[in-house]
């Protein structure tokens, strides 16, 4: 997958996982695609802190 | 501070917090700091409250992280020309920097609350010895950590601690 996509899932992922942390739970099509998203990432924690920290070089 | 200045001044900063910082990069580390500060502040609804707080800080800050993130993609995927992008740039980064500031407050604030009370608050001096970047770098790795820590879907590893079991 092309860095680029995935960071953008990423952000995605970040994204729905931060809504979902801060209201309780999301729509279920939002639910199904956060599941489809990090499916399609197949994400470990060390992978997503190293993505995440690719960000943070930034910020 | 310009763009090519301020990505210069944090580049140098990481491998300073990388080889300093003592808390476990690793999940099970990073959940085990945070399910111990959270044992201590039990039963005491000042130390609860700022606990949440803090936790909540650490959402806000990805949240902002994030956002930055996407003023960046936009401009590369060439959304947004150079006024429209400098000036976006400037509201979000005006924007991270003060969450920046409220997150490393709020957990100065929880490590010196936790000290008055006899609690073990020796989980801040990594943050201390590092700097700024510690603290924001902390708040996305226990953001990342809850976020797939509620899904079962990652490649089997179980990020709950034995407390959490």
């Amino acid at each position: 997958m092309e860095q680029n996509q995935k960071n953008s899932q990423l952000l995605q992922v970040a994204d729905l996982g931060l809504k979902r942390l801060k209201n309780g739970s999301l729509s279920p099509e939002q639910e199904a695609q956060l599941n489809e998203l990090l499916k399609k990432l197949d994400l470990s924690f060390e992978e997503a802190v190293r993505a995440a920290e690719a960000i943070l070089i930034r910020s | 501070m310009n763009i090519n200045e301020f990505i210069h001044i944090n580049k140098k900063e990481i491998p300073k917090f990388i080889a300093e910082n003592s808390l476990d990069q690793k999940a099970e580390g990073i959940a085990e700091v945070f399910s111990r500060i959270e044992n201590d502040c039990q039963g005491d609804k000042v130390l609860e409250d700022y606990f949440q707080k803090t936790i909540e800080s650490c959402y806000n800050y990805t949240t902002v992280v994030c956002d930055f993130e996407r003023v960046f993609q936009a401009e590369k995927d060439g959304q947004l020309d150079p006024e429209e992008f400098r000036e976006k740039f400037a509201e979000v980064d005006q924007r991270r920097s003060s969450i920046h500031n409220a997150t490393i407050d709020s957990f100065n604030i929880l490590s010196r609350l936790m000290a008055e009370r006899g609690k073990d608050n020796s989980w801040i001096k990594p943050l201390v010895n590092s700097g700024r970047v510690a603290y924001g770098n902390l708040a996305i790795k226990k953001t990342m950590l809850d976020i797939l820590k509620t899904e079962n879907i990652t490649k089997g590893e179980d990020y709950g601690t034995e407390s959490e079991k």
